[in-house]
C-alpha cells in the first residue's frame, strides 16, 4: 500500500483525516501518525457520539482514551435522511460499501456538518501524563479511525449518531412514503443519465469497448496452486467443529481436501478442454 | 448480429433488503452472491429498416435482435463450448446411472427470455448503434440504407442518454463460466467473412453473432474466476439467502495475493459502461450506474460460488452413480453420508454438506445456524483472510517496527561430503528451525528467541535498538505461523520455545510451501544459502543425451553436390546420462536417487531437490527407448529447438490432472528435463544453422535464371536450398511483392543445373494463378519443362505418369488435389510446392489431407499471410512440410493452440515460435534490409484464369462478332468491333457485369477472386490499396463484394459523387486510422489530381491500354509524400484479348507509341484475320471449374 494512503485510501477516510488536520493540530497529529503505524492502537470502539480506545504507550498498562463528538440531532438526521431518500444512489452506494461522494450535500440543510468543523465539536481525554491535548495517543486513534472508516463507511455515520440499520430503515420508509399512490412509470434517476452522458462525452468509445486493450492484457494462467491445499492447512479445523466430540477433525479435513482437489481438477479440465469438432468434454472422466 | 452482455446482480444482492433482526445479518463487505448474465443483441438488418415511432416511458430498442435470433446465437455459443442444451430441464440424478450423469456435465440450461432496462447513448430519441454494428451493417446492407448513421455516428443532433427496454436472454453464472471460457482471448481484431472459419464452431458463431467488446469482457472475467478456482483461491462461508428466510452455504473468493488484486482492479477499470448500464425492469428506482468494481465483484463472487458448487455436485453425482453401480462406497462418500445423517442434529454438518449442492439453502431454522455462522466468522478472522479485492489486509505484524523471523539450518554435512561419489541418504537427518525477532528496517538485526525470553520487562534492548513487548510479539507470531506449519505447534508446548526440529521431508515442505506463506504474512524467513540455487533451477537434475547420426561419414557437410537426404524420421544412435547441473552422474548413482524416498538429497555433498517418481520414470523411459533404439532426428531437433524447459507446460498439467493421478507420470513422460544434448558434427551443424538462420552460406545465382535476383532473394534461395539438402520442409512467407515465385523458380533451376532433378516437381496453386505461374516459369526459367495438369483435357493414369516423367514441373490446382489424388500420388515427386499455402489452412479439409498424402523428397509452402498467428493453419502447413513434427493435431491443440488462443500463454507461444522459426522465412517490405534492395515502384502483371462460365460467354461473343463482321464495313464494322471489345472486357471482369443482371458475384470471375486474395494479403499487412476500374458498374460490384469478403469498409469514388463527399473520402482514406483500407476509383473520376499516398498498393482491375493514363492513375499513390515502396499490379486475363493486346503493346511500345496512345481505335483498322487472332480465346489456359466449397 502506498504510504500516503496508509490510513484509509478511500476518499471519505481521507476527508476525515483532512478535516482533523484542518483543525490546526497538524504537528501534534503528526506524532500520532507514527504511533498508529506501529500498531500501538490496541482497540477502538465506536458508539454514537463517542469513541473508546486503548493505546499502548510507554507504560506497561495501555492508556484509555475517550473522545466525544456531538452526534447530530434527530431532526438533523431526519432532514439528512429525507435528502438521501430522494436519491436511491445514496443507499445503493452505502450498501455496496462505499460512501457517496456527495454525502455531505445531504447534510447541507442540517445545523451540524457531517465532518467535525471546529474544535468545540470534539471533547477528548487520555489517561496519559502528557499535558498536550490532543496527545499523540489521541492522534493515533484518529488516524486508526481512518482505516476503520475505510473498512466500513457506516462507522462514520454511527459516530455521528445513526446506526446503519436505522438509517437504511428510515430511507426505505421515506422512499415508500414518497412513491405511495404514485404507480406511474418508474422515476428516472436523473443522475444515471447525466452520469452516462458525461462519461460518453469524455470518451465516446469507452461506453462500448471500455479499455479493451487493458482487459485483453490481463494475463490469466489457469494452473495448479503453488501450494496445493495450502488454504486448508492454514485454516485448519474451525473451533466449533473441533469442540464437538462427535465430529472428527480428520473427517472435516478429508472432506475439505476432497472439495478443493475436485475443484482444481475440474477447473483445469474445463479450462483446457478441446472443443474442436467431435471432441467430447472429458471433464467428467473419472 | 452483435452480441452484447451485461451483468444483472440480483436486486436483493445489489441494493439489498436490509436483513432485519435476523441472526444472519449480512456483512456489507460480503453480500450474498447472486445474479445473471443478460445477453442481448443488435441486428444489422433491423438497423437498415425505417425507425418507427416510439411510445411509452421505456420504448423498446428499435434494432435489437429478437429472442428467437438470440436463442439461435446462444445455441451456437453452446456448440462452440462443446456443450449441449438441456431442453427438458429435468435434473439428472445419480440414479440415472454413471454414463448419464457423466454426459450431463455437458448440459447447459436453456436460457430464459427476459427484459431489462438499459441506458444507451441516443440521438433524436433513438439509441445509436454500436461501432461494431455499424461496421457489420456496412458489410450486409447497401450504403444508401445506412446514410443516417455514416461516419462514426457524426450525424446531426446532440447526444443524449435514454432508457430503452431491451429483450434478451438470462444465463445463470454456472453456465456463463462453461460457455465463455472457451472463447479466444483476442478475437476482437480479426473481423472478416473468411469461408474457412465456417468449419469451426467459433467461426460459425462469429458469422452469426459477433461478440462485442462488452461480451468478450465477461469471457475475460470468467477466465480470471476459473483461474481463482483452479488455484484454490476461495473459502467456504455461510450467509443469508437473498430473501433472508434461510441460511445458505457459499464459497467466496479470496483476495490475498497482490497479483490477483491488481488484476481485479485492472479488469474493473477496463469494464465498458455497457456491461453495467442495466436495470431489471421490475426495479422501481433507477439508481446510479453501479461502479464497475461492484459489478465485477458480484460477477466473480456469483460465478465462483455457483461453479464450485456445480463442480462438487457433479463430482458427487458421478461418484455416487458409480458406487451404486458397483454396490460399494469409498471412504470419502461414507464420510459425507455420515455427515448428512447428522445434519439434523448438527448444523455444522448441514453446512458442510450444503457446500456441494446446487441448491445451497440449509433447511434448518436460521437461529440454529447462528453458532455455525459465528464459528465460521471466527475461523476466517483467525486466519486473517482477505475477502475483498478492494482493501487487501496487510500482514500481521508489519505495522510494528519488528517481526518474528525463522531461520532453517540444514544438518551438519561434515563427514559425508568428503566422499564425492556418494548419494547420501538424508532420510534420517535432523534439521533445525530457529526463532528470532528481526528489525523490520534492517533484516540483519536478529535477536535469538533465547535472548527474548531472558528479558523480564516490556522492553528489550539489543544492538542499540528497542523492541517493545517482545514476548507478546514473538508468541503471537509463533501462534500464527503454527497454523501453517504444525511442527512449530509442538515446540509451543515448552515454556520458552527457541527452535524446533524437522525431518528432511518437513524441511522440504517448509522451504517449498510454508515459507512463501509466512512471508506473505509479513514474517521473516531465512533459508539456507544453497536453497536459492536449488529452487532457482540452476542445480537441476536432468538427462544429457549424446547423439550420433550415420551421416557424418558418408555425407560431407561442406560438399554441396552430395545430397545427404534424410528425413526427420531417420533414427539416430544415442546414449544418455544423468546430470546434475553441468556435472554428469553415473547411472548407479542415479538409480540410488530413485530408491531414496525423500525430496531433498545430498549428491556429492550438494543438496538437490528431487522427485523420486520422476527419477524412476526417467530411468524407465530412457531404458525402454534404448532397447527400441527409437530416437529420431525429429526428437533431437524438437528437444534442442524447444529448449530444455519442456516440463512446465500448462496443457500437459491440465491433461494429467484431468485424467487422474495414475496417468500423471506418463504425461510427464521422461519426468526429468533434457538439460543438454551433445551432437555429432552433422547434426550440430544442422541445428545451429537452423536456430541462427543467418549462417546459411550464400549460393550464386543459377546460370539459367533469366533475370536478376535481388540480394534478399539470393538469401531466400540459399535458405531453401539448405533445407532442401536436409530434406526439411520450408515455408517461404515473404510479403506479397517480394518475389516468392522467382525464388522458387531459381531453386528449381539450380537443382536442374546440378542434375539433381531426378523426378518432376509438383506445383499446386489456386486456379486463379495457374496462368500467372505458367507465364512466370516461361519467363524466368525457360529451360524448365512445364506441364499444366488442369482443365478437361488433362491426362490421367499412365499417360500422366509418362508425360510427367519428361517434365521438370507439373502445375496443378488445389481443386484437383483430392479429385486426381490417384493420378498424382503414383509419382514420387522431387518436391511438392504449395503456392498460397493458406489453402490448406483447415487441417481436416480434403485438399489438406491430399496434400499431406503426396510423397516427396522435399516440401515447400509459399504464403504471404503471417502463418505464425493462425494456429491451426500453422499446424496444417507444418504438418505438410515436416510430417509429425508438431505432433498430432489433438496434441498440438492441447499443448499450444488452447493455451495460446484462450489464455495467451506466453510460455507456450515462445516455445512454439522457437520450434517453428527455423522452417519459416518471412521478410516484410518494411524491413530496412529489404527496402534498400527494392525499387520504389514495382510493377507486375497478374494473369487470372477464366471460369467455365466466362469461357462460354467469351466464346459466344467472339462467334457473334465474326458472324456479323462478314458483311459489314465502314462505321458499322467499327461499331461492331468496339462493342465486341467492350463486351469482352466485361466478360473478363465479371459475367455479372456483362449480363447486367445483378446476379451473385461469388466464384464466377477469376479476376475478382484473385483481386480479393491479393487485397486480403495487402490489408492483412496493414497496408491500404487503390483499385482502378473504368466501369462504374464494376466499381460498385467491387465495393459490395470486397467489403463483404474482406470484412472492412471499402470506399468508391466515381463521377456521380459530389465534390464535398469526394474530399471527405480522400481525407478519411489518407488520415483516418479507422478509415477504409481499400479505395476503389473510377479511372476517369479518380485518375488525376488526387493525393492518395496512404496507399502502397495499386491495382488496375481492367486496362485502358494507355500507359500514360495508367501511370497517371498509379501516381495518385506514387508521388511526393509517399514513404513506402509502391506495388502496382495490372490485371490481364490469361489467354484473352486482354493478354493479346498487352503483348502487342509491349512489343510495339517503342515503335508506335503515338498509335497506341490514341486509345482503341487502331484495333478497328485490323483485318478480320488479325481480329480473329486477337480475340479468339487461347484454350491452353482454360480453367477447371472450382469445386464447390
Amino acid at each position: 500500500m502506498a504510504k500516503k494512503d496508509e490510513f484509509g485510501g478511500t476518499w471519505w477516510a481521507k476527508r476525515w483525516t483532512s478535516a482533523l488536520e484542518r483543525l490546526g493540530w497538524s504537528s501534534r497529529l503528526q506524532r500520532g501518525r507514527t504511533y498508529a503505524r506501529q500498531g500501538n492502537v490496541l482497540e477502538v470502539k465506536v458508539r454514537p457520539g463517542r469513541i473508546d480506545a486503548r493505546v499502548q504507550g510507554s507504560r506497561k498498562r495501555p492508556y484509555r482514551i475517550t473522545i466525544n463528538i456531538d452526534p447530530l440531532s434527530d431532526s438533523d438526521w431526519d432532514e439528512a435522511a429525507s435528502t438521501m431518500a430522494e436519491h436511491a444512489s445514496f443507499a445503493a452506494r452505502l450498501l455496496a460499501g462505499e460512501m457517496p461522494e456527495n454525502i455531505e450535500d445531504a447534510f447541507d440543510r442540517c445545523d451540524t456538518p457531517l465532518f467535525p468543523g471546529s474544535e468545540q465539536d470534539i471533547d477528548m481525554s487520555c489517561t496519559c501524563p502528557d499535558w498536550a491535548n490532543p496527545c499523540k495517543h489521541i492522534a493515533a486513534v484518529f488516524y486508526t479511525l481512518g482505516t476503520e472508516f475505510d473498512r466500513d463507511p457506516f462507522l462514520l455515520l454511527l459516530l455521528r449518531g445513526m446506526s446503519k440499520e436505522r438509517l437504511l430503515a428510515a430511507l426505505r420508509e421515506k422512499r415508500a412514503r414518497a412513491t405511495e399512490g404514485n404507480v406511474s412509470a418508474p422515476d428516472i434517476e436523473p443522475d444515471a443519465a447525466e452520469q452516462l452522458l458525461t462519461l460518453i462525452q469524455e470518451a465516446p468509445d469507452s461506453f462500448w469497448n471500455g479499455d479493451a486493450t487493458a482487459a485483453d492484457s490481463v494475463q490469466v494462467n489457469v494452473a495448479v496452486p503453488e501450494t496445493p491445499l495450502g488454504i486448508i492447512h492454514r485454516l485448519g479445523v474451525p473451533e466449533f467443529w473441533a469442540r464437538d466430540r462427535v465430529l472428527s477433525n480428520s473427517d472435516f479435513l478429508a472432506v475439505m481436501k476432497d472439495y478443493y482437489q475436485t475443484v482444481t481438477r475440474r477447473a483445469l479440465a474445463l479450462a483446457y478442454r478441446d472443443t474442436a469438432e467431435g471432441k467430447p468434454i472429458d471433464e467428467s472422466a473419472p | 448480429m452483435i452480441l452484447h452482455a451485461a451483468w444483472l446482480p440480483f436486486a436483493d444482492a445489489a441494493v439489498g433488503a436490509v436483513p432485519a433482526a435476523s441472526a444472519l445479518a449480512q456483512n456489507p463487505a460480503a453480500p450474498a452472491p447472486g445474479g445473471r448474465l443478460f445477453i442481448w443483441g443488435e441486428s444489422p438488418e433491423r438497423l437498415g429498416l425505417k425507425l418507427r415511432g416510439r411510445k411509452g416511458p421505456f420504448p423498446g430498442h428499435p434494432f435489437q435482435a429478437s429472442a428467437t435470433e438470440l436463442m439461435q446465437a446462444f445455441a451456437l455459443l453452446v456448440e462452440t463450448a462443446g456443450c449441449r442444451e438441456n431442453r427438458n430441464r429435468s435434473r439428472i440424478g445419480s440414479a440415472a446411472g454413471p454414463d448419464a450423469v457423466r454426459a450431463s456435465a455437458r448440459l447447459v440450461q436453456r436460457p430464459r427470455k427476459s427484459h431489462a432496462l438499459m441506458l444507451l447513448p441516443a440521438k433524436e430519441g433513438y439509441p445509436i448503434p454500436s461501432p461494431a454494428l455499424l461496421l457489420q451493417a456496412r458489410r450486409v446492407l447497401p450504403t444508401a440504407r445506412l446514410e443516417r448513421w455514416t461516419a462514426n455516428g457524426e450525424s446531426a443532433g446532440p447526444l443524449s442518454a435514454d432508457f430503452v427496454q431491451v429483450t434478451g436472454v438470462s444465463v445463470p453464472a454456472l453456465d456463463v463460466i462453461r460457455l465463455l471460457t472457451v472463447l479466444p482471448q483476442s478475437c476482437r481484431d480479426d473481423g472478416g467473412d473468411d469461408p474457412s472459419v465456417r468449419c469451426d464452431p467459433f467461426g460459425r458463431l462469429k458469422l452469426a453473432a459477433t461478440p462485442g467488446s462488452d461480451f468478450l469482457y465477461w469471457a475475460q472475467a470468467s477466465k480470471l474466476a476459473l483461474e481463482l478456482m483452479a488455484r484454490q483461491r476461495f473459502v467456504p462461508d455461510i450467509c443469508a439467502s437473498p430473501d433472508d428466510s434461510q441460511a445458505r452455504a457459499v464459497w467466496r473468493p479470496l483476495w490475498e495475493s497482490a497479483q490477483d488484486v491488481s488484476r481485479f482492479r485492472a479488469l474493473a477499470d477496463a469494464m465498458p459502461l455497457l456491461c453495467r448500464a442495466v436495470w431489471p425492469v421490475e426495479q422501481s428506482d433507477l439508481a446510479r450506474i453501479a461502479p464497475s468494481d461492484v459489478i465485477l465483484r458480484s460477477f466473480i463472487d456469483t460465478s465462483m460460488d455457483e461453479t464450485i458448487r456445480g463442480m462438487l455436485a457433479m463430482e458427487r453425482n458421478i461418484r455416487w452413480a458409480d458406487s451404486i453401480a458397483r454396490q460399494e462406497f469409498d471412504d470419502a462418500e461414507r464420510r459425507l453420508l455420515e455427515m448428512a445423517k447428522l445434519s439434523n442434529k448438527r448444523p455444522a454438518c448441514a453446512w458442510i454438506c450444503s457446500l456441494n449442492k446446487e441448491k445451497p439453502e440449509i433447511r434448518l431454522e436460521p437461529a440454529r445456524l447462528d453458532s455455525v455462522r459465528r464459528g465460521v466468522n471466527d475461523w476466517m478472522a483467525a486466519a486473517s483472510l482477505c475477502q475483498t479485492p478492494t482493501s487487501c489486509v496487510p500482514s500481521v505484524s508489519a505495522a510494528s517496527g519488528f517481526r518474528t523471523c525463522f531461520r532453517l539450518e540444514s544438518p551438519d554435512t561434515g563427514a559425508d561430503s568428503a566422499d564425492p561419489e556418494c548419494v547420501t541418504d538424508s532420510g534420517a537427518d535432523v534439521w533445525t528451525l530457529h526463532y528470532y525477532l528481526q528489525a523490520a528496517d534492517d533484516p540483519s538485526v536478529l535477536v535469538p528467541a533465547a535472548r527474548v525470553w531472558e528479558e523480564s520487562g516490556g522492553m528489550l534492548r539489543f544492538l542499540g535498538r528497542r523492541f517493545e513487548n517482545p514476548h507478546e510479539r514473538l508468541l503471537a507470531d509463533l501462534g500464527q505461523a503454527a497454523r501453517y506449519f504444525p511442527a512449530i505447534e509442538t515446540s509451543l508446548d515448552t515454556a520458552t520455545p527457541e527452535s524446533c526440529e524437522l525431518t528432511t521431508a518437513e524441511a522440504y515442505s517448509f522451504l517449498r510451501e510454508v515459507s512463501p506463506q509466512l512471508e506473505q504474512l509479513g514474517l521473516g524467513v531465512l533459508t539456507p544459502p544453497w536453497w536459492e540455487r536449488v529452487s532457482g533451477g540452476t542445480a537441476r537434475l536432468g538427462v544429457r543425451l549424446k547423439v550420433q547420426t550415420d551421416l557424418a561419414q558418408d555425407a560431407g557437410v561442406g560438399q554441396a553436390n552430395i545430397v545427404p537426404r534424410f528425413s526427420l524420421d531417420s533414427l539416430v544412435d544415442y546414449d544418455w546420462q544423468a546430470a546434475l547441473g553441468d556435472e554428469v552422474m553415473s547411472k548407479d548413482e542415479f538409480r540410488r536417487l530413485a530408491d531414496l524416498k525423500v525430496p531433498l538429497v545430498r549428491v556429492r555433498g550438494e543438496w538437490v531437490e528431487i522427485n523420486p517418481g520422476e527419477v524412476e520414470s526417467a530411468i524407465a523411459f530412457w531404458e525402454q527407448r534404448a532397447r527400441r533404439r527409437d530416437l529420431t532426428v525429429r526428437d533431437v531437433l524438437t528437444m534442442s529447438l524447444a529448449g530444455a524447459n519442456e516440463e512446465a507446460d500448462a496443457g500437459a498439467v491440465a491433461k494429467a490432472v484431468a485424467i487422474g493421478p495414475e496417468v500423471d507420470r506418463r504425461a510427464g513422460e521422461a519426468g526429468l528435463p533434457v538439460v543438454g544434448i551433445e551432437m555429432d558434427e552433422a547434426l550440430a551443424d544442422l541445428t545451429s544453422r537452423l536456430t541462427t538462420g543467418e549462417r546459411v552460406e550464400e549460393l550464386p545465382e543459377p546460370r539459367t535464371f533469366n533475370g536478376a535476383l535481388r540480394p534478399y532473394q539470393i538469401r531466400g534461395l540459399s535458405w531453401l536450398a539448405f533445407l532442401e539438402r536436409w530434406g526439411l520442409g520450408a515455408c517461404l512467407a515473404d510479403d506479397m511483392g517480394l518475389g516468392k515465385t522467382i525464388q522458387l523458380i531459381a531453386l528449381l533451376l539450380r537443382a536442374k543445373e546440378e542434375g539433381a532433378l531426378r523426378a518432376p516437381t509438383l506445383l499446386v496453386c489456386p486456379t486463379s494463378v495457374v496462368g500467372n505461374w505458367h507465364r512466370e516459369l516461361a519467363r524466368f526459367g525457360p529451360s524448365l519443362e512445364v506441364m499444366v495438369h488442369h482443365g478437361p483435357t488433362r491426362l490421367a493414369a499412365d499417360d500422366f505418369a509418362q508425360a510427367a516423367a519428361a517434365c521438370d514441373v507439373v502445375l496443378t490446382t488445389y481443386a484437383l488435389l483430392p479429385r486426381d489424388e490417384p493420378t498424382l500420388s503414383q509419382i514420387r515427386w522431387n518436391a511438392v510446392v504449395l503456392d498460397e499455402a493458406q489453402n490448406i489452412k483447415n487441417p481436416e479439409a480434403k485438399q489438406s489431407r491430399s496434400a499431406r498424402s503426396l510423397t516427396a523428397g522435399f516440401r515447400v509452402a509459399l504464403t504471404g499471410t503471417p502463418v505464425e498467428n493462425r494456429l491451426s493453419e500453422l499446424w496444417s502447413i507444418m504438418d505438410f512440410l515436416n510430417p509429425g513434427y508438431l505432433g498430432s493435431f489433438a496434441d498440438f491443440r492441447q499443448r499450444y493452440a488452447i493455451p495460446i488462443e484462450r489464455y495467451r500463454d506466453a510460455k507456450a507461444s515462445s516455445r512454439l515460435r522457437s520450434l517453428t522459426r527455423p522452417f519459416i522465412l518471412r521478410r516484410v517490405k518494411t524491413d530496412p534490409r529489404i527496402i534498400q534492395d527494392l525499387p520504389e515502384k514495382q510493377e507486375a502483371k497478374v494473369y487470372p484464369s477464366f471460369t467455365r462460365e466466362q469461357v462460354t460467354l467469351y466464346e459466344a461473343v467472339v462467334r457473334d462478332m465474326l458472324a456479323r463482321i462478314q458483311g459489314a464495313s465502314g462505321m458499322e464494322r467499327r461499331g461492331i468491333i468496339l462493342s465486341t471489345l467492350l463486351k469482352l472486357k466485361q466478360v473478363c471482369n465479371h459475367p455479372a457485369q456483362f449480363l447486367h443482371d445483378k446476379s451473385s458475384l461469388d466464384n464466377r470471375s477469376g479476376k475478382l477472386t484473385r483481386l480479393a486474395e491479393m487485397l486480403e494479403e495487402a490489408i492483412g499487412e496493414g497496408d491500404r490499396a487503390l483499385v482502378f476500374t473504368q466501369f462504374a458498374e464494376m466499381g460498385s460490384m467491387l465495393q459490395t463484394y470486397l467489403s463483404r469478403t474482406l470484412g472492412c469498409e471499402v470506399s468508391f469514388l466515381h463521377g456521380g459523387v459530389p465534390q464535398k463527399a469526394r474530399d471527405k473520402m480522400v481525407q478519411r482514406f489518407q488520415n483516418d486510422p479507422s478509415g477504409p483500407p481499400v479505395f476503389i476509383l473510377s479511372l476517369k473520376a479518380g485518375g488525376t489530381g488526387l493525393n492518395l499516398t496512404r496507399a502502397s498498393y495499386v491495382f488496375h482491375f481492367d486496362r485502358w491500354w494507355n500507359p500514360a493514363v495508367e501511370n497517371q492513375a498509379t501516381d495518385r499513390a506514387f508521388r511526393i509524400g509517399q514513404t513506402k515502396n509502391v506495388h502496382v499490379y495490372k490485371f490481364v486475363t490469361a489467354g484473352t484479348v486482354e493478354e493479346r493486346i498487352d503483348q502487342l503493346i509491349e512489343e510495339k511500345k517503342a515503335l508506335s507509341e503515338e498509335i497506341i496512345g490514341a486509345g482503341e481505335d487502331w484495333i478497328t483498322e485490323m483485318s478480320t484475320d488479325q481480329l480473329r487472332d486477337l480475340f479468339v480465346l487461347r484454350r491452353e489456359s482454360l480453367a477447371e471449374e472450382e469445386e464447390a466449397q
